[in-house]
């Protein structure tokens, strides 16, 4: 227990020192893989090569790229118009558009920074001009962009299941019924408040409409079409989740051309951009696979479990305390990192108390999420910031916080009913 | 993310420099170039596939494509620091308690890199003159993935010490 005492302090003081994460946990598997015996180091190498070369995360650069592409072709943001004239005479107008879109196009591009930012860019100077709610109008954006790292194909899932060693395409699916529950609570909880107070999200007096019927189709059509190609060759066992992602990349190419939007340099940029962020996030999968390996050979997650075996709590309070953990590290570390960090030692625990990994992994994306709109590090409320400058950070939060009471709300309904998670993808 | 980037010098450090970032974007170049064919080759076989054709490269090539996608382009990230940190605690420090924390994290960096490259280059080796070959149906050496990813660390770590040198000699111009 000293050891992981040991081990628990080395991870939290060099991530107050600011050291890039992929480093902490790197390093810190390999001290202590060479603390335990110089012999166990060779096994590092197999574990960089392993998964680096891993068949599960190939997914995840064709993801990014594909998400680029219909980022930088601007589909997302005709996507966003096309629905924002469709929904605006609705109470709640534009604020729908918000969601509704951000749960689209995460259905593209996996991330909730991506998310969050192509949709604000779109959405924050419409509703400035109608004199909206900003503080609402922020919140709405921040919390859409969540629906990111939930809505398959999400990068979080796939890294999760490269950790647990589970079937992408099955978490895919089981993290439907729960994104599309949140979805559903979002817009209830906008249409509630434009009823109770119709001045936070006032309907123009001469509505733009929704154009004409071909240039609404022209905008909503080439997101709808790339959407239902991933989930559809997925969800039908039709492709892999990798061959599905280069499937959305050849879509969202020629969705982009029939939309004169492709360009050389656009797609140059694309691709170089897809590559960054790829090789940033796997260089932390591959420290915090070797962090595994070192908690591994120390038996770390074998003393834990044991440790959480032998107290004479029921599994769900363990779970609890487990969620307010996690809720807790969310404010400080961002998705990924605390996905990595934590799932080598949780799963195990998980595991032996009898839940599913699978609708752990829902459930976990879900905290993750909440992490995200979360104060002081909570990246989506940053990039509304970014786009939104004249809104205050506190505005945002506050704006942001009905959302994490939705999200809280949807975690216990999960907990409650687990079939939410696990009925789809066993059927 | 990270601080900002750090300027480049003037002076002599200019060409060392120089010559380190044309390095870095010929391996992002590479980098990019292995995105290329990783996506054409994965829909090459999707589609040999539904044509009942037999086409194998795509899921043998796939593994040591994504290899060298990441590490190629580690020397840009590490740069460019746009690596995740947790920098919530150190925002608040004085620039010179800043500065010190950064050369431990550069120091750090170095030293994990050192033991990466210095273990995946010695299993490369290993497998190179023991002619291991992957488990797949068409049999490819391992040490080509291996060299792969342990020259792209190797790149990695001579970039971090070229950021290095540049943060004194910012730092030299300054005082």
């Amino acid at each position: 227990m000293t050891e992981l005492a040991l081990m628990a302090a080395g991870v939290v003081m060099m991530l107050l020192a600011g050291f890039p994460i992929a480093l902490v946990l790197g390093l810190t598997g390999l001290v202590w893989t060479w603390a335990y015996g110089a012999n166990y180091l060779p096994g590092i190498a197999h574990t960089v090569f392993n998964t680096l070369a891993s068949e599960t995360l190939i997914a995840i650069p064709l993801f990014i790229l594909m998400g680029q592409i219909v980022q930088q072709a601007r589909i997302a943001e005709r996507f966003y118009e096309a629905l924002a004239r469709l929904l605006v005479r609705l109470p709640g107008g534009l604020l729908h558009a918000n969601i509704l879109a951000c749960g689209i196009f995460s259905a593209v591009s996996g991330s909730s920074i991506a998310t969050a930012s192509t949709i604000a860019t779109a959405a924050v100077p419409s509703q400035r001009r109608f004199a909206y709610d900003l503080r609402l109008t922020t919140g709405s954006l921040a919390a859409g962009g969540t629906l990111g790292i939930l809505i398959p194909p999400s990068i979080p899932l796939i890294v999760y299941c490269s950790l647990i060693e589970e079937s992408v395409g099955l978490m895919f699916i089981a993290a439907l019924v729960p994104a599309l529950l949140l979805l559903v609570f979002f817009h209830a909880y906008v249409l509630v408040r434009a009823l109770a107070n119709p001045a936070c999200a006032p309907a123009p007096e001469r509505s733009a409409g929704t154009g004409e019927g071909t240039s609404f189709l022209a905008d909503i059509l080439p997101l709808t079409i790339i959407v239902i190609t991933v989930i559809g060759t997925i969800y039908t066992g039709l492709m892999t989740a990798s061959e599905a992602a280069a499937g959305g990349v050849a879509i969202s190419i020629l969705v982009a051309l029939a939309g004169r939007t492709l360009t050389l340099p656009m797609l140059g940029r694309a691709i170089v951009e897809a590559t960054r962020l790829s090789a940033m996030i796997l260089f932390i999968v591959v420290g915090a696979q070797i962090f595994s390996y070192g908690v591994f050979t120390w038996g770390f997650n074998a003393i834990i479990g044991d440790q959480v075996a032998a107290l004479p709590w029921p599994p769900v309070a363990i779970l609890a305390v487990l969620i307010c953990i996690y809720l807790l590290l969310g404010m400080f570390v961002d998705a990924i990192s605390l996905l990595l960090m934590t799932v080598p030692v949780v799963h195990p625990v998980v595991s032996m108390l009898g839940y599913d990994p699978i609708w752990f992994g829902v459930l976990l994306v879900l905290l993750l999420e909440i992490g995200l709109i979360t104060p002081p590090v909570g990246m989506n409320l940053f990039t509304i910031k970014a786009v939104a400058a004249e809104v205050s950070l506190v505005d945002i939060t506050l704006g942001a916080l009905p959302f994490v009471v939705i999200l809280l709300g949807t975690v216990l309904l999960l907990i409650l009913f687990p079939q939410l998670a696990l009925w789809l993808p066993f059927h | 993310m990270s601080d900002t980037p750090i300027p480049a010098p003037d002076g002599p450090g200019r060409g060392r420099q120089g010559f380190g970032q044309g390095v870095e974007r010929l391996a992002q170049l590479y980098a990019s170039a292995c995105l290329v064919v990783l996506f054409t080759l994965l829909l090459v076989e999707v589609a040999c596939r539904m044509l009942r054709i037999e086409f194998y490269w795509g899921s043998e090539l796939s593994g040591i494509l994504m290899a060298w996608l990441t590490v190629f382009c580690l020397p840009w990230i590490t740069r460019n620091r746009s690596h995740l940190s947790a920098d919530v605690a150190t925002v608040s420090l004085p620039e010179g308690a800043r500065r010190v924390l950064r050369y431990l994290g550069y120091a750090a960096m170095l030293a994990y890199l050192a033991a990466l490259v210095w273990f995946c280059g010695d299993l490369a080796l290993k497998n190179f003159h023991g002619g291991v070959r992957d488990a797949g149906i068409l049999r490819l050496p391992l040490s080509i993935l291996q060299f792969g990813v342990t020259i792209g660390l190797a790149l990695t770590f001579v970039s971090q010490c070229l950021l290095m040198l540049r943060e004194g000699a910012a730092r030299d111009l300054d005082q």
